[in-house]
């Protein structure tokens, strides 16, 4: 059995919300599109009043305002449409899980395995409740206004309803087959049932056709089925302040638990997580964790979150505690069975998890030299493997010597001869390796991007022997600064 | 002179316990053995921790790196060589992407973090080479490590037959299988060598060798 729950006029109805003397007047929504007072702007939605004075959805205002020139012009209400439409889904999630939402104000709803509804309170005035053995007979049936019964419409209930209950009758430009019924003489859904089924193919072809079985029953078309977003968000609001990580961790604990559980039956994994604590002292502490591979087992999330927990220090005590998951695909791969494989493969995500959360996001991977001579030009790819790995990107190589980068460079003050970039520097007169330089190596001028004046770049480097025996590179930068990009060591 | 107090003691320990230490070599000539060479394809001794010292700023650490990188394979689905880079001053540009490609880079800031770090990753047991990069803290830093930290990586190394290189600047690991120290000295004029020419210079002294269980 289907139930189909079926608000008519959900524009008009949630514009008359908030003006509900107009409700004993016949009144109209003009649709968006058509600009105020425009008179050719369609009507989007009429209330039952204007319906019984043969105002239709879709005619022209101005032709509308000549048939009932009481008719008031409403503007739509978006957010009150909404909450009828969430008024409505939420009661449908009441009635069974399996429903189909049909449009912004009908709900097909599945009853196979639930209990039908014995009575019926509409929560809004003018909703309508109706069974029937077929989700497109449910549909029919909720067009009619009549007292909810408890039970299924039978086929023979719906003899006597009138043809233009079809919902193809009030579409425009759509070949309807209603015109030629009525030259034919007949009226009612029943005069049409009754119809010899290969006459009706003959003479008015499929769309007949299927709605003739539809009336028959013989039509029993699957739902698209409605699934709400699963969420993977959990907010816990502590009693008491929480001080101890033993607790912090307990609660993470309790909440991974629920949302791994969504994990699994939504079949995903979790590809982050994200964190946010709120303070006894109004402040928030929040980051976010990527791990390397996708996870859903709590104990292995837990341990991640554990070496987060553990880094942090709070000036006050914990009031919320906010958890995240991030749903991604499961991996699927085939392992490699000629290559080296790892002795203890369902380890190693576990580990590269907490050694993200432990450095932090971006401080693990393989790196990859970028191929230009911008300083400290790399990026870094996963550590989970996996990933294409350019190994002849490179072209050139940097000195003989590895260098050791000072991140950030250190700023230094230089004293030499010569004007301008062509100053040769002779003694380091700041820094930790002040001195005098003992012997040199350079210039070796650089620059790039010239082509684009924001990121464009210029320096000359020197490689500089001091007398304490450190082999440094200097950079001579634009507007006179000099810095210690490194050391060879 | 030595204490003949710790000379007795130490007598004996030796005694009651022939098979604890086995090789230590306190003099000079014993140090100076020639069972040790950088340039094999796999120097470093599994199951325990090898220390590496350098005795001037020039010395060639960073070259130590580049001939470990140079031995390790590239026909793996993830790096066998992790860098646990404890002030983050690696530079990938020194390098060519080939032998990039063989190194997971951990970048720390501090010697706590890079500890930990080294303590979760050979706990973990996948990767049979790291090395620990703790040459840019200064002695006051380093000195913070507790020695049990160093105790319970030894632990972990000997259960997962995995070896550790670090790379400190001066004598800081109690527990060191094998400590190294690197004599070479490198000028400004050797920046025009080629880097294979200066890994054939590279010297290195044991200072500390314990028989190690391979």
């Amino acid at each position: 059995m289907f139930a189909c729950l079926y608000l008519p006029d959900l524009p008009a109805e949630a514009a008359l919300i908030q003006q509900p003397d107009l409700r004993a007047h016949p009144c109209a929504v003009v649709a968006d599109e058509g600009r105020p007072g425009d008179p050719k702007a369609p009507l989007l939605a009429v209330n039952s009043i204007a319906a019984q004075r043969g105002i239709r959805a879709g005619e022209s205002s101005i032709r509308a305002r000549v048939q009932c020139p009481a008719l008031r012009f409403l503007t739509r209400n978006p957010d009150v449409e909404h909450l009828l439409q969430s008024t409505l889904l939420a009661l449908a999630e009441s009635l069974a899980p399996d429903f189909e939402c049909t449009g912004a104000d009908t709900f097909l709803i599945d009853l196979a395995g639930a209990r039908p509804p014995g009575t019926w309170n509409p929560p809004l005035q003018r909703l309508r409740l109706a069974l029937a053995e077929t989700p497109d007979l449910a549909h029919l049936a909720a067009m009619v206004e009549s007292p909810f019964s408890g039970k299924a419409l039978t086929l023979a209930d719906f003899d006597p309803l009138p043809l233009e209950i079809l919902p193809m009758a009030d579409a425009p430009g759509c070949t309807s087959f209603l015109p030629v019924l009525r030259l034919w003489g007949l009226r009612t859904l029943g005069d049409f049932r009754h119809l010899p089924r290969q006459d009706i193919a003959e003479r008015l072809g499929g769309e007949a056709i299927r709605w003739h079985d539809i009336l028959h029953a013989k039509n029993r078309r699957l739902l698209r089925l409605h699934r709400s977003v699963e969420s993977y968000v959990q907010i816990v609001h502590f009693e008491f302040p929480v001080e101890s990580l033993e607790s912090l961790i307990f609660q993470a604990n309790r909440m991974l638990q629920t949302l791994c559980a969504r994990l699994e039956s939504s079949h995903r994994a979790a590809g982050g997580i994200r964190f946010e604590l709120t303070l006894e002292s109004n402040d928030r502490v929040g980051r976010k964790v990527n791990l390397p591979e996708p996870l859903a087992s709590p104990a292995a999330l837990l341990r991640t979150l554990h070496v987060v927990f553990e880094a942090l220090q709070l000036p006050s005590a914990i009031m919320d505690l906010e958890l995240e998951l991030e749903p991604v695909r499961r991996l699927a791969a085939q392992r490699e069975w000629l290559g080296r494989q790892l002795p203890q493969p369902g380890r190693w995500p576990d580990t590269l998890a907490r050694l993200e959360a432990l450095l932090g996001p971006g401080r693990i991977g393989i790196p990859q030299p970028e191929d230009s001579h911008r300083p400290d030009a790399f990026r870094l790819l996963p550590a989970s493997g996996g990933t294409t790995v350019t190994r002849a990107g490179r072209t050139f190589m940097a000195a003989p010597l590895p260098l050791r980068r000072f991140r950030p460079p250190l700023e230094v003050a230089v004293a030499g001869t010569g004007q301008g970039f062509h100053l040769r520097p002779q003694a380091l007169l700041t820094g930790p390796h002040a001195g005098l330089i003992s012997k040199l190596r350079g210039p070796f001028p650089f620059s790039g991007d010239w082509w684009n004046p924001e990121t464009a770049w210029r320096r000359v480097d020197w490689d500089i022997g001091m007398e304490s025996g450190h082999l440094l590179r200097l950079v001579h930068l634009p507007a006179g600064r000099w810095q210690l990009d490194g050391a060879y060591a | 002179m030595p204490n003949p107090t710790l000379a007795k003691l130490q007598q004996q320990l030796r005694e009651k316990f022939p098979t604890a230490r086995h090789g230590l070599s306190p003099t000079a000539s014993d140090a100076r053995r020639p069972d040790f060479d950088l340039r094999n394809p796999d120097p470093f001794p599994r199951g325990g921790i090898t220390e590496i010292v350098p005795t001037h700023p020039a010395a060639g650490l960073s070259l130590v790196v580049a001939s470990i990188m140079a031995h390790e394979s590239a026909h793996t689905p993830v790096p066998e060589l992790a860098l646990i880079d404890g002030r983050d001053q690696f530079d990938p540009a020194s390098f060519s992407a080939e032998d990039c490609s063989k190194l997971l880079w951990l970048r720390c800031q501090t010697p706590e973090q890079a500890i930990r770090a080294a303590d979760l990753i050979l706990r973990d047991g996948n990767l049979p080479r790291v090395v620990l990069d703790l040459f840019a803290f200064s002695s006051s830093e380093l000195g913070k490590i507790p020695n049990s930290s160093w105790h319970r990586i030894k632990q972990s190394i000997e259960l997962n037959n995995s070896s550790l290189i670090a790379l400190t600047p001066r004598a800081l690991i109690p527990c060191a299988l094998i400590r190294l120290s690197l004599s070479s000295h490198f000028a400004l004029d050797q920046l025009s060598s080629t880097r294979p020419e200066l890994i054939e210079q590279l010297q290195t002294i044991p200072v500390l060798l314990r028989k190690c269980a391979q």
